[in-house]
């Protein structure tokens, strides 16, 4: 049903798109190969400079580590909650996509800021440990990895319940009839049956934290504190700060190049699992 | 003889047991499980309203008092604020509105197209929801540059509207593709035109997942930071970042009251879309 | 209810455009009238939010639009845009003012449309009239006095096992933090152009830090949470806090207070030049330098027609005394300050 018409219908975001999404994607390449700040000469220096410094090696592995631990997190925690949605009425389910929802379209600055509420000195989490007598001084928890991680998974949860409950829901109920005919108990039916048919969802899931905590430049800094630096604020610091472009684009690029190859990984472990949802 | 189980009785009601206790267990690692998640998802948004009712002036939670002199500060004393405000909204309305008619553009062009390059263009330009949009930011940045141009409202637009468009077109093609092409025919077999048929059956069947996406559009760039901390303007903050610098530089309680404003009209502003076009169909 | 529902959605289109019709150019003419001027984070824009910008407004009617930027980030965002420069008036501190003095980024100040010059001293007054001190910082050793008792003595205390984690630091981004480090060094035999003692001394009280600021502002909230009980601070910051009730105060080291002045100046290719000069003018009235030098901001004067009241007065009582407080030669500190904020930042990371 295509006449060539519809070809037109794409000019204007395929325009846009060229011109200011892949043009720009090209410059910062571009740009990350001149050898310094006044762009006089090229070479891939600035590379150099990233991976040899373990200053900098630092940098990107720990936001690697806290971006695939916020997949982890997110997975146990959420979990539940999809698992929880399927079992829920039609009017209960509208309930809790709308709490899902809601920190999702929230801005990543009230949501962090929470965060520096239930963290800080005076906030939740100390109030109820010196109430209860398990501790005689207010523990540091802001501005620690640990509370970066935590933050950022609760933060980036939402991205990973929607396509489980996409998933959780295309499961044939017919399978878990079967399933239970067969005399499997709840256990070994999640185990068996439910948990590797939600593996496309967890996929998804896994990808879209992963890329969204790895750039998660607003709750790293405002959790992390001045002595913690993360790949975002690297980039802005070079670029805006520092005004040295070319060591940002860098960094920048090798953010990029990490997310792509961790996304590309999860892609092709997705279409080898679809091997045993369609069987 | 009738008092002693016979063994085969016996492993029934073993079996039995085994199943109630795989039940009961099951249902308690599920309920604990979803207690938690559903307090850690709720938990904080909770706790920043309730730390705008402070009337004190610092973020000690639960709150010493309560009182509503935050959104008072808020709403009467911080002219900043609101422009602020104002100019995330206008800036987050006309990227949507740009956004909308582009991607529809192109949902329309390629949703059913099974072509390769059909399929392989729609992946490209839904690339940018899994990209940093830090690195896209600093891209557009340096092209501004490279071409002599200053920043300005524009330059910020441009940027959001590369980051909302993918939802959009996300949305709509998905709605797009529902459409039973069945009905597509029995318009021409009546003999409607092709814009008659467009106006009449194809816009109404895909307009909810315009709405959707222009819904998810438009919060996406009322809440951006990175795009807007690259790409804005040093004369005019938009809101995310100028309540970023009250938590970070002063943590004024207004802060909470701002999140709180905005935790409100983002609920608001779901249950009308939910009741005007059902958006919640199209979430997943 | 299907035809409700579309044309509701019909009109919600056709409000959004109607926005983005009449938004944009709405936009573009309301800035010609307005100045975009910078201030520094923290209790500096809060006393500029409450003082000057209602003097400013009273005087020509116009509404500034406030910045918060550190001075090198400023200079920064300057030079990257000089023909079309974010700004159009900014408040410096001299570290980076001395350093691009010469690079053609300031006008030369219209002494016709400042008249309060005339009650500077001269030598407040850059000598090539491309600025003028607004002001005089002074800062001293903060502490929290509910969680420390006895009032620290020498900058030399942070070292001393009971603060661990509680002590405060800054960033050399700021000017605060570039000052003390290099009073660090001049009390541990360096100097502005020695930085090593000032290093060493980091490395010392690392295990003691609780936290690293940015910038003052986010220094002063560390103190509000209480995150840290001990550091360097400004005067302005700590007054302010204090009245927010945060029962904190400034000490007076043994190797006495520091010294930092900020400076005021309109820039290049700005758009608004009168309204840039009559900003400045407002920064040196009496009216707006007295009440920046009362509670609870306690900003020295530059003007000299101000009288040193409160807690200000405490410390000094008036501008020729401040002469004897520890000020930074800039001048030795600029060429290697890059490099300097690049190595602290590197010593504080986790």
């Amino acid at each position: 049903m295509h006449t060539r018409g519809n070809r037109w219908l794409l000019m204007p975001l395929a325009a846009f798109f060229v011109l200011f999404v892949v043009a720009p994607l090209g410059l910062v390449l571009g740009v990350s190969l001149y050898t310094d700040a006044s762009m006089g000469s090229m070479g891939a220096v600035q590379y150099v400079k990233f991976l040899g410094d373990p200053f900098n090696r630092q940098i990107l592995l720990e936001t690697l580590a806290q971006a695939l631990g916020a997949v982890v997190l997110s997975m146990a925690f959420g979990y539940p909650i999809a698992y929880l949605y399927t079992l829920l009425t039609r009017g209960w389910q509208r309930i809790l996509l709308f709490a899902i929802l809601l920190p999702m379209l929230t801005s990543s600055v009230v949501r962090t800021f929470a965060w520096v509420v239930i963290l800080g000195r005076e906030g939740l989490i100390n109030q109820l440990a010196l109430g209860a007598g398990w501790v005689e001084q207010p523990l540091k928890l802001l501005y620690t990895q640990g509370a970066v991680l935590v933050a950022v998974s609760q933060i980036e949860m939402p991205m990973m319940i929607l396509p489980l409950i996409s998933s959780l829901g295309a499961i044939d109920s017919r399978l878990l009839d079967a399933s239970k005919a067969l005399g499997a108990g709840r256990w070994r039916t999640f185990i068996r049956v439910i948990l590797p048919l939600s593996v496309p969802g967890l996929l998804a899931g896994a990808l879209l934290v992963f890329a969204a905590a790895a750039s998660a430049f607003v709750t790293q800094t405002l959790v992390g504190g001045g002595r913690l630096m993360f790949m975002p604020f690297y980039i802005y610091q070079q670029a805006i700060q520092s005004q040295d472009y070319p060591f940002a684009a860098s960094i920048a690029m090798i953010l990029l190049a990490t997310v792509l190859v961790v996304v590309v990984a999860i892609n092709t472990l997705g279409r080898r699992s679809r091997g045993f949802v369609h069987g | 003889m009738a008092d002693a189980p016979t063994p085969r009785a016996a492993r029934r009601g073993a079996i039995r047991l085994g199943q109630r206790l795989d039940r009961l267990t099951f249902g308690a690692a599920l309920a604990i499980g979803a207690v938690v998640g559903v307090s850690l998802l709720v938990l904080p948004s909770v706790i920043v309203v309730m730390t705008s009712f402070t009337s004190g002036y610092s973020l000690k939670f639960p709150p010493p008092g309560y009182s509503a002199r935050w959104y008072q500060a808020l709403f009467l004393d911080s002219p900043e604020i609101i422009d602020a405000f104002i100019l995330s909204l206008k800036l987050a309305a006309s990227a949507t509105v740009i956004s909308t008619l582009f991607s529809t553009a192109g949902a329309l062009a390629l949703a059913r197209n099974p072509a390769r390059w059909a399929r392989l263009l729609d992946a490209a330009l839904m690339s940018p929801l899994m990209l940093p949009s830090l690195a896209l930011g600093l891209g557009i940045l340096m092209l501004f540059n490279l071409a002599g141009q200053g920043l300005s409202f524009t330059t910020l637009l441009i940027g959001h509207i590369a980051i909302c468009s993918p939802y959009i077109l996300r949305t709509a093609s998905a709605s797009y593709a529902q459409l039973d092409p069945v009905l597509l025919d029995c318009s021409f077999s009546l003999g409607a035109s092709r814009w008659h048929t467009f106006v009449r059956v194809e816009l109404p069947a895909i307009l909810p997942g315009i709405a959707t996406g222009a819904f998810i559009s438009f919060m996406v760039s009322l809440d951006n930071v990175a795009m807007s901390l690259f790409l804005s303007d040093a004369r005019s903050e938009v809101l995310p970042i100028r309540l970023w610098h009250i938590i970070e530089d002063s943590l004024d309680v207004r802060a909470a009251a701002a999140s709180g404003a905005l935790i409100a009209a983002t609920l608001i502003l779901l249950l009308v879309m939910e009741k005007v076009a059902g958006i919640s169909r199209h979430m997943k | 209810m299907k035809m409700q529902r579309r044309n509701i959605l019909k009109a919600l289109g056709a409000a959004g455009a109607a926005g983005l019709a009449t938004g944009i150019p709405g936009l573009s003419l309301a800035q010609e009238k307005t100045l975009a001027a910078t201030t520094f984070p923290g209790a500096w824009e809060e006393s500029h939010r409450a003082i000057l910008l209602p003097a400013f407004r009273k005087a020509t009617g116009v509404q500034a639009n406030l910045v918060a930027s550190l001075a090198v980030d400023t200079v920064a965002k300057i030079n990257a845009s000089r023909a079309a420069p974010p700004f159009d008036v900014v408040l410096l501190d001299e570290g980076p003012y001395l350093a691009t003095r010469s690079e053609g980024i300031y006008e030369k100040m219209p002494f016709d449309k400042i008249p309060n010059l005339k009650d500077l001293p001269e030598k407040f007054i850059d000598p090539t009239g491309q600025g003028a001190f607004v002001s005089a910082q002074i800062y001293g050793i903060a502490y929290n006095t509910e969680r420390i008792k006895t009032a620290p003595t020498s900058w030399n205390d942070m070292l001393k096992p009971e603060f661990k984690g509680r002590i405060g630091l800054v960033s050399m981004g700021s000017t605060l933090g570039s000052a003390w480090m290099a009073e660090l060094a001049r009390i541990n035999g360096g100097s502005e152009e020695n930085m090593e003692p000032a290093f060493e001394f980091i490395k010392k009280v690392l295990p003691n830090v609780g936290a690293v600021a940015a910038n003052p502002g986010v220094l002063a909230t560390l103190f509000q949470q209480g995150q840290i009980d001990f550091s360097v601070h400004y005067i302005n910051n700590i007054e302010a806090l204090r009245a927010k009730g945060v029962p904190v105060a400034l000490a007076r080291p043994d190797s006495n207070w520091g010294l930092v002045r900020s400076t005021m100046h309109i820039v290049k290719n700005t758009k608004s030049p009168d309204l840039a000069a009559a900003y400045i003018n407002e920064a040196l009235s009496l009216e707006v330098q007295q009440k920046m030098s009362e509670a609870p901001y306690f900003v020295a004067p530059t003007n000299k027609n101000a009288k040193f009241t409160g807690a200000l007065a405490a410390i000094a009582k008036d501008m020729s005394e401040l002469e004897a407080f520890r000020q930074t030669d800039w001048i030795k500190l600029n060429p290697r300050r890059a490099e300097y904020i690049d190595r602290f930042n590197r010593e504080v990371k986790v």
